[in-house]
């Protein structure tokens, strides 16, 4: 075995959050860890990567005992955890980023420069990477910076690869590069760790699973000797159906409430045209880069557009600032909630209702506190928010319950048309099947729904209509009936 | 024991939010600088000594009242001390060349209005971080007053203008009632309405604040302004308390000002604080100059421990926000 681990345990101020887990890695495997967020797979990985050190437990590397006090010593045991948004210093370059921490000095302490380009240039190489080390991180894709994190790995001679969701920040096409990595660092015997919500990868990439629920290792299962519905069994403990796209009463009209007209904005995307409708929800496709959240930034009016109209209720409308936008009746739920959607140390209650500044207040401005409770106390319980209270600060719940009070807070400035930029990204099983319902009730109450989303399943069991956006551009708009999986890629891609 | 609190305090936000709250320190140091002045001298036993002691820092606890607003919103004025200054001495040169004082002291004000204005203009607009900026305009406005007044004392004001420090309501000065006046109506405004609010989240998150609609550029452009014109109602109460306008007057302020915002719990990066804690500050402040004049510390020496303590408090603010996030 590469790594054993024998009764580990965590309590954070006397929560329990992760119970006796016996858990193994051989080498050249991949393993996967799924569960809902908060069923402990984090915790775990954080414990071997040495973020944590387990308040109970044994950890055992190549056979021998260890203890894993910080992330360097996890580091010198040979395990490394590649983290789902990649931690780069940006303005340095890729062969600095490879050897961060590491870099050996000539007898002067003085940097060899020369050796760090050529060894970082082997390592990308190894695993099948065309970048020039020499090239600040910055300019690099996400799913670059990703590799260079691997590389990063391999010059320290990992045996241990942690994988905390690698690929939800990236594209498909990306997730098979990737894949491709990961494939030849098996074959090199590397032991993987494999966090993913997404189980077709899951399925596509790994030897073994361990299933999470609770803070307890559920199960340890051959990946070919089980399927995904028993999968998600293990980790919910329920059946989750399969949702069919809903048809409302207002789709049958034709009544258009927004028309997008060749909408430009030079170096983001270019000849934008669409139409919404009452009650529907227009998914929009494509890969990470495609301008779709570029669009919706412009229609909110959080920036700027070159040319082209936007004619909603029948009138060419400008909003200068989501400001307008908001009086205007739009909403946008942003795609990175920590940077837009959500105000951490604030109480949630404050949170819910920072939107609806002249709902909540009187003339003169004062608050009525006593509306601000009800407001949010309405949606914690119409959406099964978990938290303790609302004066809770927002930054203490999980991602799911986070996104859930994000929507409340649009729900209650009463859109007519809601912009959805990845709505369910980093929310568990559970949590995603109730925000699909939240979305299919808007609908069917009449809002104009668009919906921005790199889960292809997503798209195609929510959007009447999918608009596919390559390279800033609409390439192709489908109707649900005629759209596939394939079919989309396709349009996306080339 | 400790830890059977901190769980209980976790579990009741509320409570926590009323408990773990920086201020405390301000309220708790101002008791013990009280209780050590009193063995220092028996003076401090006394109101009246207390309040005469507070009325040259009047000026200064107005503008930290505002200036808490300021850092709340995630921003800072450094160039107050220096409107002060230019204020006064745009006063004094308008009252010398026959203006009148009615019209003497609106130019003041419009003048400290427009200065505000300046640095809020430059700091939305261009995006240039305040504390640059203001450290641009602090040189810039002191050097304009400089060149206004040069090195003369500019004089001559009526005697009912001079000496406000000396008028009293009961025993208590009327800049001292100004002050409290002024701290009760902002702390209201801040605790209890909208606008209030929207100062923390835009200190806590400006980008979200922007995509929830609240103007950002707006209210911070008009918080600039606002501590222009309180610099100019504190440079005209200056002129009446000193009974000459310079261009070297509250030379280093700005600092003693920032330490009684930072000392009253405000937390330098926004989001966070309140005016009662800069209200409590003024006081710990003023009895503290207080007391080291009266120990015969020299003002020389006194700036040393003026020092420590804003380094002790925003040490003490950080680890107790720290630890009221877990």
């Amino acid at each position: 075995m590469q790594l054993k681990t024998n009764n580990i345990g965590k309590t954070f101020s006397g929560v329990n959050v992760l119970r006796n887990v016996d858990f193994d890695l051989k080498p050249g495997e991949v393993h996967a860890l799924v569960g809902e967020n908060g069923a402990g797979k984090s915790t775990f990985v954080k414990i071997l990567s040495g973020v944590y050190t387990p308040t109970e437990g044994k950890i055992f590397l190549d056979e021998k005992q260890v203890n894993i006090t910080s992330p360097i010593v996890a580091q010198k045991n040979g395990v490394s955890l590649i983290h789902q948004e990649p931690q780069s210093f940006s303005h340095l370059s890729v062969a600095e980023n490879i050897f961060m921490g590491h870099m050996e000095g000539n007898n002067f302490s003085r940097v060899k420069w020369q050796d760090i380009n050529n060894k970082s240039n082997e390592i990308l190489e190894s695993i099948g990477l065309k970048i020039d080390p020499k090239i600040i991180m910055e300019g690099l894709s996400i799913a670059d910076q990703q590799m260079i994190e691997i590389a990063g790995a391999l010059s320290k001679n990992s045996k241990v690869l942690i994988m905390d969701e690698p690929t939800s920040p990236l594209t498909p096409n990306e997730v098979g590069k990737l894949f491709d990595i990961v494939n030849k660092l098996k074959s090199n015997g590397m032991a993987i760790i494999f966090i993913s919500h997404r189980l077709e990868e899951i399925r596509q990439i790994s030897d073994r699973v361990t299933i999470f629920r609770d803070g307890d290792l559920i199960t340890t299962k051959n990946i070919n000797e089980v399927s995904n519905e028993e999968i998600i069994k293990f980790m919910i403990g329920r059946n989750i159906e399969e949702i069919e796209v809903k048809e409302n009463q207002f789709i049958k009209n034709d009544e258009y409430i927004l028309n997008v007209k060749n909408l430009s904005l030079s170096k983001k995307f270019n000849d934008i045209s669409f139409n919404l409708k009452k009650g529907e929800i227009l998914g929009f496709a494509g890969l990470v880069g495609a301008g779709r959240t570029e669009v919706a930034k412009s229609i909110f009016g959080a920036e700027k557009f070159d040319k082209g109209e936007i004619i909603y209720n029948g009138e060419t409308i400008v909003n200068n600032s989501p400001n307008e936008a908001i009086n205007n009746g739009f909403a946008y739920v942003p795609e990175d909630r920590k940077q837009m959607g959500i105000f951490g140390p604030v109480a949630v209650e404050d949170n819910v209702t920072s939107a609806i500044p002249k709902e909540i207040s009187n003339s003169i401005g004062l608050i009525n506190s006593k509306t601000v409770s009800t407001m949010t106390n309405d949606y914690i319980n119409k959406f099964n928010i978990i938290l303790t209270s609302g004066r809770q600060l927002i930054e203490e719940l999980s991602g799911g319950n986070q996104q859930k009070c994000i929507i409340s807070k649009w729900l209650l400035s009463k859109p007519k048309v809601l912009i959805l930029d990845e709505p369910t990204r980093g929310v568990d099983v559970g949590v995603k099947s109730e925000m699909y319902e939240i979305i299919n009730k808007l609908a069917e109450e009449g809002t104009a729904i668009i919906l921005i989303s790199s889960e292809l399943p997503e798209i195609l069991s929510l959007s009447h209509r999918i608009i596919v956006m390559r390279e800033g551009k609409i390439t192709k708009i489908l109707k649900n009936k005629e759209a596939t999986q394939e079919k989309i890629m396709s349009y996306a891609i080339n | 024991m400790l830890k059977t609190i901190s769980i209980y305090l976790n579990e009741n936000p509320t409570l926590r939010y009323w408990i773990i709250r920086p201020e405390w320190v301000a309220v708790i140091l101002l008791i013990i600088s009280i209780i050590s002045s009193i063995q220092l001298s028996p003076f401090f036993a006394d109101l009246a000594f207390i309040m005469d002691s507070a009325t040259p820092y009047v000026e200064y606890g107005l503008i930290a009242i505002i200036l808490t607003l300021i850092i709340i919103s995630g921003e800072i004025d450094l160039s107050i001390a220096s409107m002060i200054a230019l204020t006064a001495v745009i006063f004094g040169t308008a009252y010398n060349a026959g203006l009148g004082m009615p019209i003497s002291m609106l130019i003041a004000l419009f003048s400290g209005t427009l200065c505000g204005l300046f640095n809020g203009i430059l700091v939305t607009q261009l995006q240039i971080p305040s504390i640059i900026l203001t450290i641009g305009t602090l040189t810039l406005y002191r050097g304009i007053a400089q060149s206004l007044a040069s090195d003369f004392s500019l004089g001559g004001y009526p005697s009912w203008f001079i000496g406000i420090d000396y008028r009293y309501i009961g025993i208590v000065p009327i800049p001292v009632i100004i002050f409290t006046v002024f701290a009760i109506v902002v702390g209201f405004f801040l605790s209890s309405t909208i606008y209030g609010k929207q100062l923390y989240l835009i200190g806590t998150n400006p980008q979200t604040a922007k995509y929830s609609g609240i103007k950002v550029d707006r209210i911070k452009l008009l918080l600039f302004t606002l501590s222009g014109l309180v610099c100019g109602i504190a440079g005209v109460l200056t002129t009446s308390r000193l009974a000459v306008a310079r261009f070297n007057m509250a030379t280093g302020a700005e600092l003693e000002i920032v330490l009684m915002v930072m000392l009253g719990g405000t937390y330098i990066f926004g989001g966070r604080g309140n005016i009662f804690g800069t209200f409590i500050a003024f006081w710990i402040v003023v009895i503290l100059r207080a007391g080291l004049n009266v120990a015969r510390i020299k003002i020389e020496s006194q700036l040393t421990i003026l020092g420590a303590m804003l380094i002790i408090a925003i040490i003490l603010t950080n680890y107790i926000y720290s630890k009221s996030q877990k």
